[in-house]
């Protein structure tokens, strides 16, 4: 399955904290004849693949600032270019909801989106509208948001971004985000901060790991109930059945993800786009099949290779996290060869918190025969 | 099945009784709470006999012994309440009107009749007017302490207020670490022969008498032997018995044991039980474990065959447990 | 959905107004319902009849009553409970359940009483009281829900276990008819309102009984259904509580002055996750 990830906008009605580092210009939105360009682009590489399936998410900025007719016309374009291919195409949003209408959510419905991927901070003004961030003005219309939804029948969850405010809370705000929504268990990650930290939000990979540590105990003993909470859930049953399904972990994503800017760029994912880390030229230009064999793909592939050889080695993580997100190694560490940041993360988290509850011991190291490395990988009680 | 304590507290201070050294180191305010009642009911719910006693202490002193009493019996138990028979006449009335619309089948009373003498002329009296009302559903229950008893007035009791023609003869038993009136195991033979001697007497009053646990076989001859089992032969409430199947103690605060007299030994909280069945095992192990460590009232009780086929426990436990030097023990399972 | 079950006192008017399928009538005397209660003579049938006795249960008498009808009777108290308890075999051949007010604590008693003689019985916990009997109340649950004895059940714990969404949240006081989501209580000027506080305090929708039908597409009645959304957008200490789910804060005026509120409402939950694999029975116009 490819992913896109696909922003036709990157201005949002909103001023979270988090978003406003993100110091790149955001005033495009794409144009109707471009996002013709993306379906045709998308027939195509389709019609070439009777097999493939491709997730189209649509990403922002906020993308409902887009309007209704942007979505219909979407769909319109889905028709015309890959006609008898639409049910290979699954279309999921990330939106505030702050602006959702009855429109809006019809149109998403006219193009198959039965489900909204939002944010929400119980924390006051770090998300919120204008200078000040009026939460409260915010929350209100995001409830409306959430009420309209429901009624649509179209299901939502949030991502919590954890940064230093969260820090000492995250029971009470997981509480709050699970009594907001039980029926999806919210997503926790942590803040990623490539440019300077103006607001002081940033946390260490290890502060990260004991935020979720707080939550590990009552995950575990009740797994019935915890059993979605990400992600957490995912390094558990990494750790369990080996492999993960975060795209930070799996080590998958070098050939399948794809992101579009507003203008036509194409780039790896979000990360890479939103921080120019990675560049595939246009979508004007190329076809998807063509970025998604970029050469400049190839050290992704090659690190797969070399981080076990070299850097995680010895490490009993490594079938659990895959060396993390290769772009966050690249902006981090300057290198996409190396191993993401976020090691230390999982090495604490995975060390200190569920080993010692769950009685496990992770034995997933890397060995350069695989089908060595495939019998020698397992847990250990 | 299971004998539940409904209050430490008592009208009277018998001085072989073997509840005393429980009562000495029990809370006297404590009395079982409703919803203990109910657990313990719930409980023994499957048991096959569905049968409960209620003694204390005096039963009757709990605030709400009548409502207790009826509950049992609503649940479907068969309700034995063990009684001094002094009841203040509030309390009488009260339990005679409750007990009005209640099938007599579904309960009985057991009244613990020392000598006259042992009483003050009030206390007669209140024993004489519960007699007189309850008297057709009670029993008559003696208890052997001293070697010069008698039993002769009790013959007069049962005839005068028309009792059951049941009565259950108790031998006094010590309580290990401590004095109460009872009677040494060097003089069971003489008891029982004095005992012996009434067996005339109770087949001319219709009267079963029936032994309650603790009498050694041994020390009993055949020709008795053969009385008393004539005289309780057919009846339903009793039949002659030698062993000890541990008898179940539920005091007010959940604790449980098995019989007064080893109160102090291997006492667990009901609430760690989840069956009767469970709680009947542990003490069950207890007495199988002390028994092997001593094998009874008397030194040949070892080499006994009787005693090594199960047909006689060698007397009470808490002979044992005097033997065994024992008057702080905890063992079994959690030992 | 499902469909909205009005609760009013018998008025032939009414009932001609409501285009429903089933009602709730409500009584309050025992013996009223002798005619109305069974009649089988109205427009709708008959989900249960609603008795507010102001006399106690001893004092009731259930000569004439069928059998058959369904019965939630509220009293404030037994009285004696040996009477109750003598009564018990009389009470277990209708099909009743006793309500009783969570205080006097004696109340929470006499339910495990009455329900151990396998009498389907209910506490009502009042959400405007400040000094609940928390403790007593997590006990009689814990009796309710976790003893495996034979017993007649106790409300409103067994419908929470039984019936709670585990993903979701549960209308604590559903039993008692307080769930806006099953129960529309109606007074006899023919207005509506959530629950019966709501009728009392005069807190009324502005939609009329033939209306009732499609209530669950009012705009107010949506609104009101999201009253829930004010502790968040308040940040209030409930938008935080472990056991929303259960309670929703519906009980902030006892848990903002006892933190036993909060861990009764907590074990509530965690009783659902207990149970929530293993779901009983519960007679149908009670479930």
């Amino acid at each position: 399955m490819a992913v896109v990830i696909f922003k036709a906008i990157e201005d949002c009605n909103s001023n979270c904290l988090y978003c406003k580092v993100v110091k790149k210009p955001r005033d495009e939105v794409m144009s109707l004849a471009l996002l013709e360009t993306v379906f045709m682009r998308i027939g195509d590489f389709l019609r070439e693949r009777p097999d493939e399936t491709l997730e189209f998410t649509w990403h922002g900025g906020e993308a409902c600032l887009l309007g209704a007719d942007y979505f219909r016309a979407a769909r319109r374009y889905q028709e015309k270019h890959c006609a008898g291919m639409e049910k290979r195409i699954s279309h999921l949003i990330q939106s505030n909801m702050t602006l959702l209408s009855q429109d809006l959510v019809d149109a998403f419905k006219a193009l198959g989106i039965n489900k909204i991927g939002s944010s929400f901070e119980p924390l006051p003004n770090i998300r919120g509208f204008g200078p000040e961030r009026d939460s409260d003005a915010y929350n209100r219309l995001f409830f409306k948001g959430v009420e309209l939804a429901e009624r649509n029948n179209l299901t939502w969850g949030v991502i919590y971004v954890v940064h230093r405010r969260s820090l000492g809370k995250a029971k009470e705000i997981l509480r709050y985000l699970v009594n907001l929504n039980p029926r999806s268990l919210p997503q926790l990650n942590k803040i990623y901060l490539y440019e300077e930290d103006e607001f002081g939000l940033d946390i260490s990979p290890e502060e990260y790991a004991d935020f979720l540590g707080e939550l590990f105990p009552m995950f575990w003993a009740n797994r019935k109930r915890w059993g979605g909470l990400q992600p957490i859930s995912t390094l558990v049953n990494a750790m369990e059945r080996e492999g993960g399904s975060v795209c930070d972990y799996s080590g998958k994503c070098t050939r399948k993800w794809l992101y579009i800017g507003p203008a036509g760029k194409a780039s790896h994912c979000g990360k890479g786009g939103d921080y120019d880390l990675i560049s595939y030229g246009n979508i004007r230009d190329r076809s998807i099949a063509e970025i998604l064999a970029d050469p400049l793909r190839a050290p992704l592939e090659a690190r797969q290779e070399s981080l076990p050889l070299g850097e995680c080695k010895d490490c009993r993580f490594w079938g659990i996290c895959h060396g993390g997100c290769p772009l966050d190694a690249l902006a981090t560490r300057g290198d996409i060869l190396k191993a993401s940041s976020h090691c230390a993360f999982i090495k604490r988290f995975m060390g200190e918190y569920v080993e010692p509850i769950t009685g496990m011991t992770v034995n997933q190291r890397p060995h350069a025969n695989e089908y060595e490395r495939r019998k020698e990988v397992g847990i250990a009680r | 099945m299971a004998n539940i304590l409904l209050t430490q507290q008592c009208v009277r201070s018998c001085p072989y009784c073997f509840a005393k050294k429980h009562m000495a180191d029990s809370e006297k305010s404590a009395t079982l709470s409703w919803e203990d009642l109910i657990h313990i009911a719930d409980l023994f719910d499957d048991t096959p006999e569905k049968h409960l006693s209620l003694l204390g202490g005096e039963p009757t002193l709990h605030p709400d012994f009548v409502d207790y009493f009826v509950y049992l019996i609503g649940r479907g138990y068969h309700v034995s309440v063990f009684t001094c028979g002094i009841l203040s006449e509030k309390r009488l009335d009260e339990l005679v009107a409750a007990l009005s619309t209640v099938n007599p089948g579904k309960y009985s009373f057991v009244c613990n009749l020392n000598h006259p003498s042992m009483s003050t002329e009030a206390e007669t009296e209140r024993i004489d007017a519960f007699l007189t009302k309850l008297g057709k559903q009670t029993a008559l229950s003696f208890n052997v302490f001293t070697m010069d008893f008698t039993m002769d007035y009790l013959f007069d009791y049962i005839q005068r207020y028309d009792l059951r023609r049941n009565l259950r003869i108790g031998l006094a038993h010590p309580i290990p670490g401590e004095t109460n009136a009872c009677i040494s195991p060097g003089q069971f033979g003489p008891m029982i022969e004095r005992l012996a001697s009434y067996i005339p007497k109770c087949i001319s009053s219709g009267v079963v008498a029936g032994l309650d646990c603790g009498f050694p076989l041994c020390k009993f001859t055949d020709e008795q032997i053969g009385k008393f089992y004539k005289l309780e032969h057919g009846s339903q409430n009793r039949s002659l018995k030698f062993v000890c199947n541990p008898a179940l103690d539920i005091g007010p605060d959940m604790k449980v044991w098995s019989c007064f007299p080893l109160s102090r030994f291997n006492k667990r909280s009901l609430y760690e039980f989840n069956s009767v069945d469970e709680v009947m095992e542990y003490f069950i192990t207890f007495h199988k474990e002390t028994r092997a460590k001593d094998a009874g009232a008397f030194a040949e009780c070892a080499s006994c065959a009787y005693r090594a086929a199960e047909r006689c426990a060698g007397g009470c436990l808490a002979q044992s447990l005097n033997h065994l030097g024992m008057t702080e023990v905890v063992f079994g399972r959690d030992a | 959905m499902n469909e909205l079950i009005p609760v009013f006192a018998p008025d032939a008017g009414l009932s001609k107004r409501l285009d429903v399928e089933k009602v709730v009538l409500v009584f309050d005397k025992l013996e009223d319902t002798l005619e109305s209660g069974s009649s089988h003579e109205r427009e709708q049938s008959l989900h249960c009849v609603i008795v507010r006795e102001a006399r106690n249960l001893d004092l009731l008498t259930f000569e004439g009553i069928e059998h058959a009808l369904p019965i939630a009777l509220f009293v404030p108290a037994v009285g004696s409970i040996r009477i109750a308890i003598s009564r018990a075999k009389v009470y277990s051949a209708f099909n009743l359940r006793i309500f009783l007010p969570a205080l006097p604590r004696e109340n929470l008693v006499h339910a495990r009483i009455l329900a151990s003689l396998g009498i389907e019985m209910a506490v009502v916990i009042p959400q405007e009281e400040k000094d609940l009997p928390w403790d007593e109340i997590s006990d009689l649950m814990h009796y309710a829900v976790y003893s495996p004895s034979r017993k007649g059940s106790i409300e409103p714990f067994e419908r929470f276990v039984t019936r709670g969404d585990t993903q979701g949240v549960t209308a604590f006081g559903s039993p008692w008819f307080d769930d806006p989501e099953r129960f529309i209580h109606i007074d006899a000027q023919g207005r509506l309102a959530f629950s019966k506080r709501d009728l009392e305090e005069g807190h009324f929708l502005q939609t009329r009984p033939e209306e009732l039908s499609n209530l669950h597409q009012n705009e107010e009645y949506q609104g009101n259904l999201k009253r829930w959304q004010a502790s968040f957008l308040r940040n209030s200490k409930c938008s935080y509580c472990a056991a929303w789910s259960a309670c929703q804060g519906a009980y902030i005026e006892s848990c903002s002055h006892d933190p036993r509120c909060e861990a009764f409402f907590s074990e509530m939950v965690e009783a659902l996750d207990f149970r929530s694999q293993n779901r009983g029975r519960t007679k149908i116009w009670q479930s």
